[in-house]
């Protein structure tokens, strides 16, 4: 691998991030939609709404990791996906405003019809945006997208056979991952009934997840040739062969009601997919741009490695404790008692052993970007660290010193920020 | 005031520079997008601000009005400022 490939590389671990976690949220919204009526559909909506809530929004989180270093790191490609595509791109956007939006206004509703109005433009904007972006996916894919400003069809870019073939693909497999996190939830809260409706359906998505990506291999053979042929017998086919077991392995769990293990393949089949479609497809970019002639200069590339490496200290440690506490149970019931969980300083993990990690990791990144390297950006990042020090050191301090008194809704207020 | 003060620091940061998007660099006529469909695009999110301004007010009444339990005064619509 070249020094030009690695930000692509990472871009595309976030992508598969995004697919896996950003995916089960869009799935979620799947499911609000079609619930239907009646109180076992209201049900069904409940829960899918708590299950999201304590990682609302954290999963774009991907998505803007994704686009910030393709453009830092790849300016040609991005500005040629960003001006071909705009239209899908725009509204994957649209969708991501309304959902967001959405699911805030929920809060405010008073009667069942007002919730089941602002679910629906939930559900609805949960199952446009993957598409949309799948559609965008499938431009690039079938080489749809050449060096310009626009350099390809508005329209036939995105609204073509591939890019139709991966917006339902994106669908399918969100509600997939969606139904296979939702079932496994549902069966730790203890609702035995409301994890096999869930179960029953991961395995008919599940299955039709598998069918569209299939079909997706019939219509690359004659729409994206290049790349079928790679998947079908190059780089890409183990990837695809991992996919296709991870994908048998999870119905085959969910059939023994497995949900932990399931949550697992699940994500591993899904994320296969991109790895395929990645190896397939290089050393092209776009149509008539491979990777290395899309990358900026050596200098931004070893700049943003550094930057993803940096930001991954910080990061990582978040989100490990975020979804340990949200698969720890710890989170989520607050949001539909209205009071914070309760023994809250007393689960299985110290709130101030995992803040006094971060606090070190800070400190080590500080230390080193203010100390070790020279340039500017650096040093920018090395003081963002030493503030991320102080406040996770005060944090770190503040979890030691009055677990006592404060815990239970103090500890849960400020972990749920 | 902040907000103004910040808002308004801006502007003349992003006008001042102008006909440069990076000075000296690049033009902001090269560095449009070529896509076409702006006026339709803006107007598109236009829409969307100003619907969710509008969902936000009236959230933040709702919940001013009833901030811990909301489902207790479903059909109420009068509106009481503090």
């Amino acid at each position: 691998m070249h020094l030009y490939d690695m930000p692509l590389a990472f871009a595309l671990v976030g992508l598969a991030l995004y697919v896996v976690l950003g995916g089960a949220d869009f799935g979620a919204g799947f499911w609000q939609l079609v619930a239907g009526r009646g109180e076992r559909a209201k049900e069904i909506r409940d829960h899918a709404h708590h299950s999201m809530a304590p990682v609302w929004e954290a999963n774009h989180v991907w998505l803007i990791f994704v686009l910030t270093v393709v453009w830092t790191a790849y300016p040609a490609a991005f500005g040629s996906i960003a001006s071909t595509l705009s239209i899908p791109l725009f509204i994957a956007g649209i969708g991501i405003v309304l959902r967001g939006g959405a699911y805030a206004l929920r809060a405010g509703t008073a009667t069942l019809g007002e919730q089941r109005r602002v679910d629906t433009v939930f559900a609805v904007s949960s199952v446009l945006t993957p598409f949309a972006l799948g559609t965008a996916i499938g431009g690039i894919a079938s080489g749809r997208v050449h060096v310009g400003n626009p350099g390809g069809s508005l329209t036939s870019s995105w609204l073509n056979p591939t890019s139709i073939t991966i917006g339902l693909l994106a669908v399918a497999s969100a509600a997939y991952m969606a139904a296979v996190f939702l079932s496994g939830d549902a069966e730790r809260h203890g609702n035995r009934q409301l994890a096999e409706r869930f179960r029953a359906r991961a395995l008919g998505a599940g299955v039709a997840a598998g069918a569209v990506a299939v079909a997706g291999i019939v219509v690359l053979r004659f729409d994206a040739h290049r790349l079928f042929a790679h998947l079908t017998q190059g780089a890409g086919l183990p990837p695809l062969v991992v996919s296709l077991l991870a994908g048998v392995a999870t119905l085959a769990l969910l059939w023994r009601r497995r949900y932990e293990p399931a949550r697992y393949t699940a994500a591993l089949a899904v994320a296969s997919t991109i790895a395929g479609w990645a190896l397939a497809q290089q050393p092209v970019f776009l149509r008539d741009l491979t990777v290395k002639q899309a990358a900026a200069g050596h200098d931004t590339q070893v700049a943003i490695i550094v930057a993803i490496l940096g930001g991954g200290v910080i990061l990582f440690p978040s989100l490990g404790l975020l979804f340990r506490l949200t698969l720890g149970g710890r989170l989520g019931q607050s949001s539909s008692t209205g009071v914070g969980p309760t023994g809250g300083g007393k689960g299985p993990l110290a709130p101030s052993a995992r803040s006094a990690r971060v606090t070190a990791a800070s400190l080590l990144a500080g230390v080193g970007f203010l100390t070790v390297a020279d340039a500017g950006w650096a040093h920018a990042i090395g003081v963002a660290s030493f503030f991320s020090f102080l406040a996770f050191g005060y944090r770190a301090v503040l979890d030691g010193d009055i677990l006592e008194p404060l815990a239970p809704t103090q500890d849960g207020r400020d972990v749920r920020r | 005031m902040s907000v103004i003060a910040l808002l308004a620091g801006w502007i003349v940061t992003e006008v001042g520079r102008q006909p440069w998007v990076v000075y000296r660099v690049m033009r902001t006529t090269d560095a449009v997008t070529g896509a076409g469909g702006i006026p339709v695009g803006y107007a598109t999110l236009a829409a969307v601000y100003l619907a969710l301004a509008v969902s936000v007010g009236w959230v933040l009444r709702r919940l001013q009005r009833a901030p811990l339990d909301h489902h207790a005064s479903p059909e109420q619509t009068a509106v009481e400022p503090a």
